[in-house]
């Protein structure tokens, strides 16, 4: 429900943005997605594969720390699919976004493998050392080879 | 639906009928009036619960002030298309992910009614899911606005949706850094 008590915020949504495009100040530079509320932002940045979501930061000041309002949602899938050769750079990732985001998390499934090596062990045990601090509510973990 | 009101007899059955009726009758900012399954409002609006629950329902256009008759059109099609939907096995079983997500991918018919609206239209839209409680509805939409930003640099969808770039090169230049991982390409 708090997305509902922050609903319309800024300015009348009518529909009468294509008959009159200057009664609100409009046109073509009308930035259409600011006059939705933060949590509905969020929300939809939430969507987003990690790094998307955490690159929005750069588009305006009210986007800095949209990413990293809401509940963290990470399924590393996206990464492998993306850089299917380096699992080196998909562990980095997630361990920085682990990082990044002050928490909670929300939902987050792991299927990176981690084998019997030391490295690997330890990369693991940082990982649930991470999650268990930011306090991870759904976790998902698979490591088939 | 012209009832003789002189009648006490009459009147009663008119009351008794209307506490019956399936549908409910919304009425938009610009006072145009909408029919919309009771049923399906009750089911997907928290707020249009309340007031059917709460019996502040008007029976001559139950007014929502803040929302455009385009919008709230849009609204009462959902709604009804849902009414008539049946749920999909997609919805309950998913194939590729662990199932962990809290949210569920849109249905075909979900997909295909946002995908044909305008950009404003489509954000009036997630606007007015906010305003009612709608957590369906406001789930689908923002799933398309993710979509829409999807494989996009910043600067495409900062184009995509005329948002101002309000920072310096400066505070750009921190951020990219702070964010390295999400910028750097694999």
């Amino acid at each position: 429900m708090r997305r509902f008590f922050s609903c319309f915020s800024s300015r009348y949504c009518g529909g009468a943005t294509t008959s009159d495009p200057d009664i609100t100040g409009a046109g073509e530079e009308d930035d259409i997605i600011s006059r939705l509320p933060d949590d509905v932002l969020s929300s939809i940045v939430s969507l987003l594969p990690i790094k998307e979501a955490a690159r929005t930061a750069a588009l305006s000041s009210r986007w800095r720390r949209l990413w990293a309002s809401n509940p963290l949602v990470l399924d590393d899938i996206d990464l492998i699919l993306s850089n299917p050769r380096h699992v080196s750079a998909v562990t980095n990732t997630v361990t920085s976004a682990f990082i990044a985001h002050p928490g909670p998390f929300r939902s987050v499934s792991l299927r990176t493998y981690f084998s019997d090596a030391d490295k690997d062990k330890y990369a693991l045990r940082h990982w649930i050392r991470l999650l268990a601090a930011k306090r991870v509510q759904d976790l998902a973990l698979s490591n088939i080879p | 639906m012209e009832v003789d009101k002189g009648k006490g007899e009459a009147e009663e059955t008119r009351k008794v009928a209307e506490a019956d009726r399936d549908t409910v009758t919304l009425k938009s900012s610009d006072g145009k009036l909408f029919e919309v399954s009771k049923e399906a409002a009750a089911r997907l609006s928290t707020v249009l619960a309340g007031m059917i629950a709460g019996g502040s329902i008007d029976d001559n256009g139950t007014d929502l002030k803040q929302i455009g008759s385009e919008a709230l059109e849009n609204v009462v099609d959902y709604c009804n298309k849902h009414a008539n939907s049946i749920p999909s096995a997609a919805l309950i079983s998913s194939s590729i992910s662990f199932n962990t997500a809290p949210f569920k991918e849109p249905e075909e018919w979900e997909r295909k009614f946002v995908d044909r609206l305008s950009h404003d239209a489509l954000f009036d839209l997630v606007e007015a899911a906010n305003f009612l409680g709608m957590e369906r509805l406001l789930d689908v939409t923002c799933h398309k606005i993710s979509e829409m930003m999807k494989g996009k640099s910043p600067d495409q969808i900062r184009e995509v949706f005329n948002i101002k770039n309000d920072y310096t090169k400066e505070e750009l230049e921190e951020i990219r850094q702070e964010l390295a991982w999400a910028f750097y390409d694999d």
